[in-house]
């Protein structure tokens, strides 16, 4: 009861009453009274005295405040209710959460919370599942790329310990190459090439690049060799047949008028471009087995042949009194006595002159004509009829012979017109010393058979 | 093609195989060059006489070839006061005639003792080449200075003038 009185006497009481001093609750209260059966009159009837009313009063506050209590007490039992139901809620939930925690066990704890939770079970049962699957997804590409990256690094130490590194690593000037073969076959592959695999990547590139460029020329290069010495070999089986067709004896030697002393061709002579192929074949060869042939000769030489698949075909006249006009082999002058080969090769001499003089000149030759000394030819060649044979063959090509000999062989030395003849003489004032001089003699012209004594002339007719 | 009609050597071979003023005709009666046989016995200087013709067409000392047969170098060959002569006539189909030749003399006359190593740059190298012409006196291989023929007179001397013209008159 909400009443200010002065000393809680019905004076006081009703003077409050007057004076509306007490709790508006309590008018409500009247007037609610008021309004039910009996109305306040009906409350009051049993009232009799103020202690009456006071009692009245004060059943009435404590049946409000019980009320109140009871109230309270419903209320605190519901809300005990729904704690107890809520505790039931998050034990369930939290439940949920360590079981879907537990999906995602192999995840590590971030060390601070990030996002949030859905209070739906259903969506954190959707998101774990999302997650895992992600997380799955992320472990397939992890393992993927580690495997990818595994087989990488064995694919790039293959690739560095191939044998035509180790040439180049081997070589004076292959350093860098040496250094990188020994990175990328390292047990620290990872440590020492990831971190710097774009930098040795561009690298790579740009010697790839380079390297290629290098190729391109040598390529070129080796077109202009190839060229050129197919070319070379093109002119030289030209050569070959100019000097088969400049051996060709004149009409003043007998029985070999007309005849080609030699004939040396191709089996089958190559196509312009079999020649380039077979020359390119030739060089590429070489060049693989570290063999390139520097002396030039020797290079138009196996460039011919290489060209030249099937071989030649070479023949002679074989040299004889009788001038046999049938044809030899050139394998078979080997065999052949020194006259033989003495003249054979003073005519392969007049065709090589003529030839040269083309070259040189530029213009077709006739009869080369010039000078052959030998020396000392005589000691294996000296049959009279050889050196006849050889002075006919050196005329009809214009060449004059001079042979330094010191034979006795009377026959071989009168077969020339000119005799030569001189003697080494003790110098009559200066000891030790000796004069070479010629052995003058008017009988020259008379074939003097004292050849060893004398100088000679005489004129052929 | 040019034949050879004579040679001539002066003042050159080791001491006992001596050319001195020595001409080695190659001609036939008519004094046309002919086919011959330089007669000479072993060891008298055939191939050295031949090693002397053909330096004056390849005087490189590797194609010497004297020193290729007979490991006998030009070297060898000048002795150390000579002034050594070595000449060619040669005959043109037309009967030109051409003269060529060489002179050998060491550096101040003297053969250095290492004339085989780094001394051989030290002998002194000259060649020539002239047509004689009649009108000129002295032009003929007959009548050129040679060394025994001028008694010594003819000595080293690059500028010295020469009574040949060359190049010839056209």
């Amino acid at each position: 009861m909400n009443a200010v009185v002065a000393d809680d006497s019905i004076t006081d009481w009703h003077a409050a009453l007057r004076e509306r001093r007490f709790d508006p609750d309590l008018f409500r209260y009247f007037g609610e009274v008021n309004a039910t059966e009996g109305g306040i009159d009906a409350l009051f009837s049993g009232i009799d005295s103020a202690g009456a009313f006071v009692r009245y009063l004060l059943a009435a506050a404590a049946n409000e405040e019980a009320t109140q209590h009871q109230s309270v007490v419903a209320e605190r039992e519901r809300e005990r209710d729904a704690a107890g139901m809520e505790a039931d809620r998050a034990e369930i939930r939290a439940g949920l959460l360590r079981d879907q925690a537990g999906v995602l066990r192999d995840v590590e704890v971030a060390p601070i919370a990030v996002g949030f939770v859905s209070d739906i079970d259903a969506d954190v049962r959707a998101q774990v599942h999302d997650l895992a699957a992600d997380v799955d997804e992320v472990d397939g590409v992890y393992n993927s790329a580690m495997s990818t990256r595994f087989k990488a690094a064995e694919a790039l130490r293959t690739w560095a310990g191939a044998d035509r590194f180790s040439i180049v690593a081997e070589d004076e000037h292959g350093r860098a190459v040496r250094l990188l073969r020994e990175l990328f076959r390292g047990d620290q592959l990872f440590e020492r090439v990831a971190p710097r695999a774009g930098e040795l990547a561009a690298d790579l590139e740009n010697r790839h690049r380079l390297i290629g460029q290098l190729l391109a020329e040598v390529e070129i290069h080796k077109r202009n060799v190839v060229t050129r010495l197919a070319a070379l070999v093109d002119d030289t089986l030209g050569d070959l047949a100019r000097a088969s067709s400049l051996s060709e004896l004149g009409d003043d030697i007998g029985p070999w008028a007309g005849q080609r002393f030699l004939i040396v061709e191709p089996r089958q002579r190559p196509t312009a471009e079999q020649t380039e192929v077979r020359v390119a074949d030739l060089i590429d060869r070489m060049v693989s087995a570290g063999r390139v042939e520097l002396d030039t000769i020797e290079l138009l030489w196996r460039a011919t042949e290489a060209a030249v698949t099937d071989g030649f075909r070479a023949s002679v006249l074989k040299p004889a009194p009788d001038q046999p006009t049938g044809r030899t082999p050139v394998e078979d002058m080997r065999k052949w006595s020194g006259g033989e080969n003495l003249t054979a090769s003073l005519m392969l001499f007049c065709v090589m002159a003529k030839l040269r003089a083309e070259k040189r000149t530029g213009t077709r030759a006739g009869a080369a004509g010039g000078v052959v000394p030998l020396d000392n030819p005589l000691g294996k060649a000296n049959y009279l009829p050889f050196l006849e044979l050889q002075r006919k063959v050196a005329a009809a090509n214009g060449v004059q012979l001079v042979f330094w000999t010191g034979i006795g062989d009377l026959g071989a030395v009168t077969a020339f017109p000119r005799i030569a003849a001189m003697h080494k003489r003790p110098s009559t004032s200066r000891p030790g010393v000796a004069y070479v001089t010629v052995d003058d003699d008017a009988s020259f012209a008379s074939r003097s058979q004292v050849v060893d004594v004398v100088a000679a002339g005489r004129r052929d007719d | 093609m040019f034949r050879l009609r004579r040679l001539y050597f002066d003042s050159i071979g080791v001491r006992d195989n001596r050319f001195s003023d020595l001409t080695v005709s190659l001609a036939d009666l008519d004094g046309d060059p002919a086919d011959t046989i330089v007669w000479l016995r072993n060891g008298a200087g055939k191939t050295t006489m031949l090693s002397l013709l053909l330096a004056l067409i390849r005087p490189d000392r590797r194609d010497f070839l004297a020193t290729r047969v007979k490991k006998r170098t030009l070297e060898d060959l000048v002795l150390g006061t000579d002034t050594a002569h070595v000449a060619a006539e040669w005959v043109d189909p037309s009967g030109q005639v051409l003269c060529t030749g060489a002179v050998y003399e060491w550096d101040g006359r003297a053969r250095p003792r290492d004339y085989n190593s780094s001394g051989k740059d030290r002998l002194r190298r000259m060649w020539w080449a002239l047509h004689p012409d009649p009108s000129v006196e002295g032009a003929a291989l007959d009548e050129l200075p040679f060394t025994l023929r001028s008694r010594g007179g003819s000595t080293w001397r690059p500028s010295a003038p020469t009574s040949a013209r060359w190049p010839p008159r056209a």
